[in-house]
């Protein structure tokens, strides 16, 4: 299992158009894949879970991937939460 | 009269449609069940179809409604969108509410439409509890899936409002987004809703479109009844109730009477020249915020847009605009004043206009804080993003140039100039002057800037620290003060040494008083309002031009702004206005 915290830099956060190309992107991989926000770790398949923890920009998450294209998930997934030319 | 929230401005009459939602009995088996026997649990129901077989057969009927609506927001709205649309087909067919369904039904005995309801509602609790309001709105979005899949299971089918009468107002206790989606437009004079606020989707939708709209108001659907008359009134956020045919009749009246007047007052300002008593010319400009207002602009003779306030494209989108959407706006509102210039600002936002779905920190002054380019510098992407959009309609020949706004260095100006593309080497990039710092270091600025605009509200506000919305300080707010004076003596004289042409659009441009001043310190063009322009050109035809000569060396000798105000105001000759009928020359 690989982990990253961060911190979302995509202004919209986690809205229903980002956190619905975020699990698009889970369903790319083979990797059990969750993503957690405090205390609470929701699977990265679940898009309803997802928009309950109400991530906004400037939260900080856990990416948390296990399986044999853990790597590759994690670096795609990052890239949605902290998309290229937006900074904290 | 009823009170709710002001969420898109206007005024809007007609009859109600109350967009109802198909009942659906949550105690018994619908007429889509095998059985008709309308036992209340599965148990009842051995050996007819199941309660999750009834489940997938209707979440199958949703989808496909939910894929023909993402089809046809795709056309009619945009692939932006679309997508939000992709996300609740998602949910409706996610794991989530399949498991939730299947434990109520399995364990609890309970028919599928209960199960669904019961989740969805238990969910949408939840968003509600959630800090950011966005996503507390979205609660309003999981009671939708959750009415339209139950529906799906009872009925078999979803239904269409279907056809509207002609000025119809739209009354409903939350306008879901598939209902919106479904809505024929053309045809809704207004929309009033009972929950909802500025942020949900109807008033994003209802503002895109300038229909009139109010949110929020209490208990809306007990006091409303279909085809009952009702006014709506979007700038204060009211409804007016059961008004009489004779009323409506009335208030159509007046409408029609305020709009033959409008019609003479923009006739004659549309075919009267921009011109002094004594023939001499001058620029007037208009401001405006979309493609519609341009061509009130055109059609009130304004000479091109001094100011395209892009926010309000920005507020019109439910998120970012894409390079696409933003070029076809830039394209209408060129196209409606073509061939004149359009000066188009770059995203302005932040302080007192946040943009509901960008990311705004706390901060301690906003005024002072992330605003103008500021807030683009630190969303590279957007900025270039606008700044591609621009190039894209420059390079099809229309006359446009970018403003950038809160300028305070030079390095400010280069940024921009480094994300033009090389193609479009020849778009006019100008500065919006408007604190302090830019005024000292107008010859700097100036020598980077191809023309420059100044904005009088921030300027008057920063140069005398005064906030004009404070009604404890408002007193001091004075736009002739010696200092805003000294300081547009200041920046005229930059530009024109620079060789630049200066502008000014803020509020000091729409009065005439202040915007003599303006032209008698050498201001270059001056950029109003829309309704303003009559005003200012039925003001100016009486003045000669020759009366200018010397009013810029006693505005600047002035020793206080009322000093100066008078010098002005003692140009103007009032009468009544040309358009009423009666004018005294």
């Amino acid at each position: 299992m690989i982990e990253k915290t961060l911190e979302v830099t995509n202004e919209e956060g986690l809205h229903t158009r980002p956190a619905n190309s975020f699990v698009k992107e889970v369903k790319k991989f083979a990797s059990e894949i969750h993503l957690a926000k405090g205390d609470v770790e929701v699977p990265g398949k679940s898009l309803l879970k997802i928009m309950k923890l109400g991530i906004v920009k400037g939260d900080v998450v856990s990416l948390r991937c296990s399986g044999s294209d853990e790597g590759d998930a994690l670096e795609a997934l990052a890239a949605i939460l902290q998309p290229e030319g937006e900074t904290p | 009269m009823m009170k709710g929230i002001p969420s898109s401005p206007g005024i809007g009459a007609g009859a109600v449609v109350v967009l109802h939602e198909r009942e659906v009995p949550l105690g018994r088996t619908g007429p889509n069940s095998a059985g008709k026997a309308g036992g209340s649990t599965v148990h009842s129901r051995r050996g007819e179809e199941s309660e999750m077989e009834r489940f997938c057969r209707g979440r199958d009927v949703a989808a496909a409604h939910y894929t023909t609506l993402i089809q046809r927001v795709q056309e009619a709205i945009g692939p932006d969108e679309a997508e939000i649309f992709e996300g609740h087909l998602e949910i409706l067919t996610g794991d989530d509410l399949e498991e939730a369904v299947n434990e109520a039904v399995m364990n609890s005995g309970t028919i599928a439409e209960r199960a669904v309801i019961d989740f969805t509602e238990e969910t949408a609790r939840e968003f509600e509890e959630l800090e950011s309001e966005y996503f507390q709105q979205r609660a309003g979005d999981i009671r939708d899936i959750g009415r339209r899949l139950a529906e799906a299971i009872y009925y078999g089918s979803i239904t269409d409002p279907g056809e509207l009468p002609e000025n119809s107002v739209i009354v409903a206790e939350e306008l879901t987004p598939s209902a919106t989606a479904r809505l024929d437009t053309d045809k809704v004079a207004a929309i009033a809703t009972e929950k909802g606020g500025r942020t949900s989707h109807a008033a994003i939708l209802a503002r895109s479109l300038s229909i009139p709209c109010v949110t929020g108001v209490d208990g809306l659907l007990k006091q409303v009844h279909s085809r009952a008359l009702v006014v709506v009134d979007g700038d204060e956020g009211t409804v007016d109730l059961d008004v009489s045919e004779e009323r409506l009749a009335a208030i159509r009246d007046r409408i029609d009477h305020e709009r033959s007047l409008l019609d003479r007052r923009r006739t004659w300002s549309f075919e009267s020249p921009a011109e002094w008593a004594d023939g001499v010319p001058y620029s007037i400009y208009a401001n405006v915020g979309g493609a519609k207002e341009a061509e009130a602009a055109r059609d009130i003779g304004a000479q091109g847009v001094g100011l395209f306030r892009t926010e309000f494209l920005f507020m019109r989108f439910s998120d970012f605009p894409t390079v696409d959407q933003q070029a076809a706006e830039y394209r209408a509102v060129c196209e409606a004043m073509a061939p004149r210039p359009v000066i188009v600002r770059l995203l302005d936002c932040g302080a007192d206009k946040p943009l509901p779905y960008a990311y705004h920190a706390e901060e301690d002054n906003p005024f002072l804080g992330e605003r103008g380019i500021r807030f683009l510098q630190a969303r590279e992407k957007r900025l270039r993003a606008q700044i591609e959009a621009i190039a894209r309609v420059h390079n099809e020949g229309h006359a446009v140039k970018v403003m950038i706004p809160m300028v305070i260095s030079p390095e400010e100006i280069t940024a921009v100039r480094d994300l033009v593309p090389s193609d479009a080497a020849g778009l006019p990039i100008g500065i919006m002057v408007e604190t302090p710092a830019a005024v000292l270091i107008v010859d700097r600025l100036a020598a980077l800037s191809d023309f420059i605009s100044v904005g009088t509200n921030d300027l008057v506000q920063y140069l005398l620290t005064v906030d004009r919305g404070n009604p404890r300080v408002a007193d001091y707010y004075r736009e002739l003060h010696p200092a805003v004076i000294a300081a547009l003596t200041t920046i005229v004289r930059g530009a024109h040494t620079a060789g630049i042409h200066v502008g000014v659009c803020g509020d000091t441009a729409s009065h005439p008083d202040t915007a003599l001043a303006l032209l008698a310190l050498g201001v270059d063009e001056i950029s109003a309002s829309v309704s303003a322009i009559p005003e200012l050109k039925a003001a100016f035809r009486n003045i000669d031009s020759s009366r200018l000569e010397g009013v810029a060396e006693r505005l600047r000798a002035a020793r206080s702004a009322d000093e100066a105000r008078n010098e002005v105001r003692a140009l103007i000759v009032s009468d009544d206005p040309p358009w009423t009928g009666n004018p005294k020359r």
